[in-house]
């Protein structure tokens, strides 16, 4: 067991008092300070609480599910050049799915609709993290934070991405969430390049919730920022996944702009696999990539493409999905999204969510 | 001569309108010991850099409906509003806030004067010695 996994981060009782100390301080916090809807609240400049939350709808194969997908406290408490940062989740609060056909012994399907209702709260830590900041060429974190690779996975909540889905980068080519230190800052040499260097090498704080369960993990990125909206470069690592064995080593390229109207961002990833066991197993490598444009139709109203691929070498799999999407942002902090999405080899899929910054 | 004295009035009104252009100065506390370019300046109203050789620093903003932040917006940051939304929606995500907001070109001043790693942006009337200044802009209005 690591240094950074205290055994009271794995006891549901602790995180659920954590929630209540945080809700409680929020509401306390709401009445006394002025609040500004979508960005919080920030006393002093020190501490900061502001939070979000998301609703969604998918409908695949007639087989639905409408979910009250999450709704989580973020917080920052800074003293000077250090802060404490946390965000605290609930996940799939409420859940109803229907499925309106069912299969029989013979594989028929028979229409029939059958539906469930869920409910369930429970709070886990998504990210817990200590920040130094001491200067512009050397910053760190330690603790949990999220993975710095490509440009999604730094923005994969619903408020923030310009679709409900996310792309086949996003799943299974790295950790979404680290657990161990992340080295940042800009190159002393160069012009604004940004460099990031992070090492795991312990258990992770909440295994449970992160795409992948890895205790080793060392990685890197690169990025040049030409402006806010144009930004390059390329990363690269290697991760032992916990169950399979399996080492990966991954690299990757991203980039994304913003002409007049149009922002476009892409990535692409590639891992080669090897077991480090003595099953008799076969190395093999994959690669995935997405393009995506988001194009300002009318104010607030964008229209959204986006084209995944994926090749995985050890079945010969190849998946192609369209996707297209109506994102319509009334205030800066709400969006409501509308989106369809083609599968070449699986059925289509229709997503609708209500996503909010508070 | 009357004539001509008419135009040349005329002459200074038109040329002192098409060229009415002003400077934008970004200025900090003159006793804070760091030296920055307008590139990092840019850096630091997006919080990208937020502490310079051990010190906080700390941008302030005057209010969005101000003329001269709208000016500092379009010549520093090189961005529009949507742009910058979005930006602090992400930020907002690594609990990150937009720069606080001061009322006035006074209140920013004054700010400044008092705090160390503060920094601001002000028209030329509100410069004075304990302030360094960064970087100008030169504004056509």
């Amino acid at each position: 067991m690591g240094v950074l996994t205290p055994i009271f981060f794995y006891n549901s009782f602790m995180k659920k008092i954590l929630f209540l100390f945080f809700l409680l301080n929020t509401v306390a916090f709401a009445f006394e300070n002025k609040y500004d809807f979508g960005r919080g609240f920030n006393i002093n400049n020190n501490i900061w609480i502001g939070g979000y939350l998301t609703f969604s709808y998918k409908n695949r194969d007639d087989k639905g599910s409408l979910k009250f997908e999450d709704i989580a406290l973020l917080s920052r408490i800074s003293f000077g050049n250090i802060s404490l940062f946390s965000e605290i989740e609930a996940k799939n609060i409420y859940i109803s799915s229907f499925n309106s056909h069912k299969r029989t012994g013979n594989n028929k399907y028979i229409p029939k609709i059958e539906k469930s209702r869920n409910w369930h709260f429970d709070f886990e830590i998504e990210r817990l993290f200590i920040e130094y900041n001491y200067n512009k060429y050397l910053n760190f974190k330690v603790g949990r934070f999220l993975t710095p690779l490509g440009i999604w996975n730094k923005i994969h909540i619903d408020a923030l991405k310009w679709t409900v889905s996310d792309p086949l980068v996003s799943t299974n080519f790295f950790p979404m969430f680290t657990t161990g230190i992340d080295l940042y800052g800009f190159f002393p040499l160069g012009r604004n390049i940004k460099y990031n260097i992070f090492v795991q090498r312990n258990e992770n704080i909440n295994p449970s919730y992160n795409n992948l369960k890895v205790d080793k993990l060392t990685g890197f990125q690169i990025e040049k920022i030409v402006n806010i909206n144009q930004r390059y470069g390329f990363n690269g690592g290697i991760f032992d996944e916990d169950i399979s064995y399996e080492r990966y080593t991954f690299l990757g390229i991203f980039g994304k702009t913003k002409i007049k109207k149009l922002y476009f961002s892409s990535e692409i990833f590639y891992a080669f696999e090897k077991n480090k066991g003595n099953v008799k197993h076969k190395e093999h490598g994959k690669i995935t990539y997405y393009i995506q444009s988001a194009y300002r139709v009318f104010p607030s109203h964008y229209v959204v493409f986006r084209k995944d691929g994926l090749y995985d070498s050890s079945d010969d799999k190849t998946i192609d999905i369209w996707t297209v999407c109506w994102n319509y942002r009334p205030r800066f902090n709400v969006s409501f999204k509308v989106e369809y999405q083609i599968f070449e080899k699986y059925p289509d899929c229709f997503r609708l969510s209500f996503a909010l910054l508070f | 001569m009357k004539k001509i004295f008419i135009l040349i009035i005329f002459l200074i009104c038109f040329s002192s309108s098409f060229s009415k252009e002003e400077y934008i100065y970004v200025v900090m506390n003159k006793n804070t010991p760091v030296k920055l370019s307008c590139e990092e300046v840019k850096l630091i109203y997006l919080k990208e850099i937020r502490v310079i050789n051990g010190i906080t620093l700390i941008p302030v903003n005057l209010p969005a409906n101000n003329p001269v932040r709208t000016y500092f917006r379009k010549y520093i940051l090189n961005m529009d509003e949507e742009e910058l939304s979005i930006y602090w929606n992400e930020m907002y995500y690594e609990g990150i806030t937009p720069p606080i907001v001061l009322k006035s070109q006074e209140a920013v001043r004054r700010f400044i004067k008092k705090v160390k790693g503060a920094i601001g942006y002000l028209t030329k009337k509100y410069i004075d010695k304990s302030m360094k200044i960064i970087c100008s802009i030169k504004v056509e209005k």
